[in-house]
């Protein structure tokens, strides 16, 4: 017996009745159809969203667009309405940030402004970990995450803050299949979260686990919620794209100093533009010796510490 | 006056920097109301009130208030070659021995500095961290770290 036949033999006998093959087919390509149709969740299907293009092919209209999709969302979901600038690359400056080892005493507190002031969800935390590290060596495998909160700086350590360095040989850049992520003309590795494919090769590629991933939908406290964001750095993210420290984008871009810089109590961290000989970073290049972290990778990191 | 931000432009950098001013912060200003009617001359410890709280120790070598303070005129201090010194100028006295800090400090990479990377400046003076009559600090509570959800099988040693 052929196979059609057969199937038909082992339908009747499950159905218990006759069955043609034609009004079988129908009812099953109904049901197919209905299963296929969105349903209305939280992570709502878009549109405009799904057919949006990647930032570097984006024309001033389509960023009108997409910017007033964001503050749209954005005023649903939180009921505030926000502000998403898109500040560029200004011509002459590449940024770095150095910062004094001897000064840093461990406080954490440039870990909490950066969880403010980049709508971080709290399983992510902040873009910053600080390591108690013992003095002598400069190994990140043997620092403490974890550190006592007291009587701080404990004798025999040095508090070492972590971020991402804005490699200029940045391996992140590299193995990004989609080119969400890329280096600025100011030196700033960047993200387009709308293109983000979610791969984390990125996060694996880091030598400084500088990379986060959203494991799930990010939830920000409304109260809390920095309203002034822009598109490449503090915007709230979504489940599934990665997000890391932009050096306050929305803020260096505009001249101010980022968030962990005016929180630290010591003023201990240090950050301009490399290329202007007057600046405080250029001044500590010229005065002080600094090193950077795992310089044998050759990633060319842009964050430098330096001892006092 | 004493309410009115003073601009300080360093000959050195192109940005304007504002330093901070002690006397915006001071309280009990200006000495005289309570030093100029009469004249303390003990000057050893403890002190009287409102001055009970402060201990010197930031050089064996100074023992004695008149190292720095103005005896006769308390509204200022003084420097080592006798040149008075104004409050809000009170960074002055602090580099006669402080020369490398005072580089660093002129340069802005010493101390905090906020506002602006490419303008203007506020710069914090030398006494907003350094209590001048016991400048050791005294140990710090770090803010706690943020809540990892991996945090509790990270801190026992798990993958």
């Amino acid at each position: 017996m052929e196979a059609g036949k057969r199937m038909e033999k082992v339908l009747e006998k499950s159905l218990n009745q006759k069955v043609k093959r034609r009004s079988f087919l129908k009812v099953f390509a109904a049901a197919a159809a209905t299963s296929v149709v969105p349903v209305k969740e939280a992570t709502a299907f878009s549109f405009s969203k799904y057919f949006q293009k990647h930032y570097k092919e984006m024309t001033e209209a389509d960023k009108k667009k997409v910017f007033a999709r964001i503050t749209k969302e954005a005023k649903e979901k939180y009921n505030t309405s926000i502000n998403i600038s898109d500040p560029q690359a200004i011509p002459g400056v590449k940024y770095a940030y150095c910062l004094n080892l001897k000064a840093c005493n461990g406080s954490r507190m440039c870990v909490t402004a950066c969880a403010e002031e980049n709508n971080i969800d709290p399983d992510i935390g902040s873009y910053i970990k600080v390591l108690e590290m013992p003095i002598g060596t400069s190994n990140t495998e043997r620092g403490d995450l974890f550190y006592d909160e007291h009587n701080l700086p404990k004798d025999g350590k040095y508090y070492l803050p972590t971020q991402c360095n804005q490699c200029d040989n940045a391996p992140c850049t590299k193995v990004c299949p989609v080119e969400a992520t890329w280096k600025e003309k100011d030196g700033l590795v960047v993200i387009d979260y709308d293109w983000c494919i979610g791969c984390r090769y990125c996060q694996a590629a880091c030598p400084y686990e500088a990379r986060h991933f959203n494991f799930k939908e990010p939830k920000i406290d409304k109260s809390k919620l920095n309203t002034q964001q822009s598109y490449l750095s503090n915007r709230v993210r979504s489940k599934g794209v990665m997000e890391k420290c932009t050096f306050c984008l929305h803020r260096s871009r505009e001249g101010q100093y980022p968030a962990c810089l005016e929180a630290c109590p010591t003023g201990a961290r240090k950050f301009g533009n490399i290329l202007d000989p007057k600046s405080e970073v250029a001044q500590i290049f010229k005065h002080k010796r600094v090193f950077v972290l795992k310089e044998e990778l050759n990633t060319m990191p842009q964050f430098f510490y330096y001892f006092d | 006056m004493k309410y009115l931000l003073l601009f300080l432009i360093i000959p050195s950098l192109y940005a304007q920097v504002e330093i901070e001013q002690r006397l915006d912060i001071i309280k009990g200003f200006p000495c005289m109301k309570c030093h100029g009617s009469f004249v303390n001359k003990k000057s050893h410890f403890p002190l009287n009130t409102p001055h009970e709280n402060i201990k010197l120790n930031h050089y064996k070598e100074i023992n004695n208030c008149y190292f720095c303070h103005d005896r006769d005129n308390r509204n200022q201090l003084k420097l080592i070659n006798g040149k008075k010194i104004a409050f809000n100028q009170g960074y002055k006295v602090c580099i006669q021995c402080h020369g490398e800090k005072n580089r660093d400090w002129k340069l802005g990479i010493h101390g905090k500095q906020v506002g602006s990377w490419s303008g203007k400046k506020y710069r914090y003076s030398c006494i907003s961290c350094h209590e001048p009559h016991k400048p050791q600090f005294s140990k710090w509570i770090a803010d706690p770290l943020p809540k990892y959800p991996w945090i509790d099988s990270a801190r026992k040693g798990g993958h």
